[in-house]
């Protein structure tokens, strides 16, 4: 008679050894299988290789990418992830430079137009002037600008005397061909 | 003040026909007049301004008249130094030599470059009624009527237009140009 002990035991050592016999069993099928197909792969791989090629080009010239990329993919949150700093400093712009025709641009540009407008705003005249003007162009320069202004405070005068509109002040333009008065 | 011709061109004093070309192809000359003048270029003279300068051109005459006494008389002490006397001139003689050399001097001045040198310090030239400059007979004739009617200038004082009772009769326009160069002519003539 057999205890119900030892039923236990065998039981236990029946399983354990079931398991291992898995376990190796399966190392082995896997090491067989993984060895099937690397020969198949040898044998193959090649052919499936080119078959695959053909294929994707096959489906994707069948679909306009950029059309896809521009509708699916949000390339500022792609640019964003990009260092452009990074990338602008890689650029050799002294090459660039170097590449650019600084005689036509500089011909597009209309320098004597800049020089004069850069003139103008500068007063360059009146800096000449100043710095290398005489006491005498001074006088002169004060002179006539107070006879213009005495000029015009007698032509008002006068104006108002003979209750003259304003319309003919000192310095009245004459217009071309006008003659006379 | 009435919109002045040659406002946006400080430099002619005298109405310029405008340019069909573009801007940029004649560039406008840079001008050396102070900013505060500019307004005022080519704009008809007023009589203060016009008697300064003929104020400047009579002490002109006399320092001329002075010359040439002083020269006629270093020529007579040259001649007869042992029997020399200062020259006595009477007064119609000077006001003779002084009419004929006032008449030359305007007549020169405004043939030439439109200013005697008392409208060259006023910064004043006289040009013609389109902005030509007076040929000789012109200025000549204007000269002599300057001469013998000065009091003619006060009427630029009176005239709506600022023209002297000379300006009227020989149809000529003074105006204020301050420019160094007689650039007035380009469309006269």
């Amino acid at each position: 008679m057999v205890s119900q002990a030892e039923m236990r035991d065998v039981g236990t050592a029946l399983v354990a050894a079931a398991g291992s016999a898995v376990r190796t069993a399966g190392r082995r099928g896997r090491r067989a299988a993984g060895l099937f197909v690397e020969q198949v792969g040898f044998v193959l791989g090649p052919s499936a290789r080119r078959g695959v090629r053909s294929l994707a080009d096959a489906v994707l010239g069948q679909l306009d990418l950029t059309d896809l990329v521009r509708r699916h993919v949000d390339l500022n949150a792609v640019v964003a992830t990009v260092d452009l700093d990074a990338v602008a400093r890689r650029i050799d712009v002294d090459a660039v430079v170097d590449r650019v025709d600084v005689g036509a641009l500089v011909d597009r540009l209309d320098l004597p137009t800049l020089a004069r407008q850069v003139i103008e705003a500068v007063d360059l005249p009146e800096i000449i002037r100043q710095s290398s003007g005489a006491m005498a162009s001074e006088t002169v320069q004060g002179l006539r600008l107070h006879s213009i202004g005495a000029d015009e405070r007698v032509k008002q005068v006068v104006d108002r005397v003979l209750l003259r509109g304003r319309d003919g002040p000192v310095g009245g333009a004459p217009k071309p061909g006008e003659v006379g008065s | 003040m009435s919109q002045p011709f040659g406002h946006e061109n400080p430099g002619p004093a005298v109405a310029v026909p405008q340019q069909q070309v573009p801007r940029q192809q004649v560039p406008r000359p840079l001008s050396a007049i102070p900013r505060e003048a500019r307004p005022y270029q080519g704009r008809r003279a007023g009589v203060v301004s016009r008697v300064l300068a003929g104020a400047v051109d009579l002490v002109v005459l006399v320092l001329a008249l002075a010359g040439l006494y002083v020269a006629y008389a270093a020529l007579r002490f040259l001649a007869r130094p042992s029997r020399f006397e200062i020259p006595h001139v009477d007064g119609s003689t000077a006001v003779w030599i002084g009419a004929v050399l006032f008449t030359a001097y305007l007549t020169v001045g405004w043939a030439t470059t439109g200013r005697t040198y008392g409208a060259h310090v006023l910064g004043l030239r006289v040009v013609g009624g389109r902005g030509q400059r007076l040929g000789p007979g012109r200025s000549f004739v204007r000269a002599l009527f300057c001469v013998v009617f000065p009091l003619g200038l006060f009427w630029s004082a009176v005239s709506r237009t600022s023209r002297s009772v000379q300006d009227l009769g020989l149809r000529t326009v003074v105006v204020y140009d301050w420019a160094e160069r007689d650039r007035a002519v380009v469309s006269g003539e």
